[in-house]
């Protein structure tokens, strides 16, 4: 039900509980905090990844595509499952933001790019791990992608919370 | 002092700055209101209820062979790949999924948050604090409230609805008003917040769609503001906004949590 109110509820200012949806609880004992672990430093972290070295260029042939994928950094994030994340990918320090986990660093997605590089991030039960994925279409002419020299800034968020879907109280 | 707040071990109620807070009844907290982890096979859709009765905040998680690989939103020209091959929108009653199997042809596992907020309306909260200095935690003091059937005295604090040793971002702006053809957001001076954008239109019957930063390959264009610049904004712009009753959008702008980011260099040596 959108409104059955938990044993402790607060409402926000000015608002009345009876019938209060949305941000207008501010607290309720249904609705646990997507929380971060205040005393773990991985909790928020800005990360500055510097490319020392260009990861390996895909082995395509003269006239045809691959990919690869290649580690680049990992931490580990100190839990025993898979945990909620939030990322934030630029490559000027935040001046302007690339976009979220999966963004291109290089080329881009729209399909005209020959010569792609992604930064994918992946989380399992123990770490967090930052790919560097390339595409190249070996046409002769096109130079495969490089990420040499590139400062990545990552924005990184892990939450308490897992991803099994039973993070809501059972009685609610 | 009208609210309730609870602050940080060894920080005054009454004195405390925003930063030193773990809890203000003032400002709403991303809290989890409706949760799913859910199979979708390839080209299958699905639809959830989530029984809320608003549109809420609702991220996707997507994970293959037990491995998150990142939150699905709109493509754009920044931003594809299998994390997006399960598409996500959601109104006020249901979240729908759609396996396109773009870049595998496999069954997803979709984990779905619904927080208590509705981002169909707007509303801006009191400026902010940054923190400037790092706090410890007192295990000694604090405030623990349990879920259900959990003991207070565990230690995992997912068994806990609000606990002192944890903080969650907190809401500062839920903008939805189009003007000039675009939804925009000053961001506040000498503050960087983490704002998410969402979407709709035409033919898509008030279902929101998460969008991603940076260019768009078709569509919406949803720009973070840059913080170097003199009046930094953040905005979602299309041309279709200039026609606002076929299109909508809502961009929420999250406080940073309360605590110091940890700041991490490192080189890829190859």
């Amino acid at each position: 039900m959108a409104n059955a109110l938990g044993p402790i509820s607060v409402s926000a200012p000015g608002n009345s509980l009876t019938g209060a949806v949305g941000q207008n609880i501010t607290f309720s004992t249904q609705y646990p905090f997507h929380k971060l672990d205040s005393t773990k430093p991985i909790s928020f972290q800005i990360i500055t990844l510097f490319m020392n070295k260009d990861t390996p260029a895909p082995a395509a042939a003269s006239g045809f595509s691959a990919t690869n994928k290649t580690l680049v950094y990992s931490f580990p994030h100190g839990y025993s499952y898979v945990p909620s994340s939030w990322f934030l990918v630029s490559i000027n320090n935040f001046q302007t933001v690339l976009g979220s986990e999966g963004s291109w660093l290089v080329g881009n997605a729209s399909g005209a790019s020959t010569a792609n590089a992604q930064i994918n991030i992946e989380v399992d039960a123990n770490n967090v791990n930052f790919y560097i994925s390339k595409f190249w279409l070996n046409d002769g002419v096109t130079q495969a992608p490089s990420v040499l020299g590139l400062f990545i800034s990552i924005r990184s968020y892990i939450f308490v919370e897992d991803l099994l879907g039973n993070s809501v109280p059972s009685h609610v | 002092m009208s609210n309730i707040v609870v602050t940080q071990a060894g920080i005054s109620a009454r004195y405390a700055a925003d930063y030193q807070m773990v809890f203000n009844s003032d400002w709403p907290s991303l809290a989890i209101a409706f949760e799913a982890n859910v199979q979708v096979p390839y080209l299958s859709s699905l639809t959830i209820p989530h029984n809320l009765g608003f549109y809420p905040l609702t991220m996707g998680w997507t994970i293959l062979n037990g491995v998150s690989i990142g939150r699905t939103f709109t493509s754009s020209g920044n931003l594809s790949g299998p994390q997006n091959d399960v598409t996500l929108t959601f109104d006020n009653k249901n979240i729908y999924l759609t396996n396109n199997g773009s870049f595998n042809q496999v069954t997803y596992t979709m984990s779905i948050k619904c927080y208590n907020l509705d981002i169909s309306k707007g509303i801006d909260y009191t400026l902010p604090k940054t923190p400037t200095v790092k706090t410890t935690y007192d295990p000694s003091n604090g405030i623990k409230v349990v879920k259900y059937g959990k003991s207070i005295g565990s230690t995992d604090l997912r068994d806990f609805i609000l606990h002192s040793r944890a903080q969650s971002p907190a809401v500062l702006s839920i903008v939805t008003t189009v003007k000039n053809g675009i939804i925009g957001y000053n961001n506040p001076v000498g503050y960087v917040p983490w704002t998410l954008a969402f979407v709709g239109g035409p033919g898509q019957n008030q279902k929101y769609s998460p969008l991603a930063p940076g260019s768009q390959q078709n569509g919406y264009q949803f720009v973070l503001a840059n913080p170097q610049q003199s009046n930094p904004q953040t905005y979602i712009t299309n041309s279709f906004l200039t026609n606002p009753n076929n299109n909508f959008g809502s961009l929420v702008v999250l406080r940073d949590p309360l605590i110091v980011p940890t700041t991490v260099q490192a080189n890829y040596n190859g």
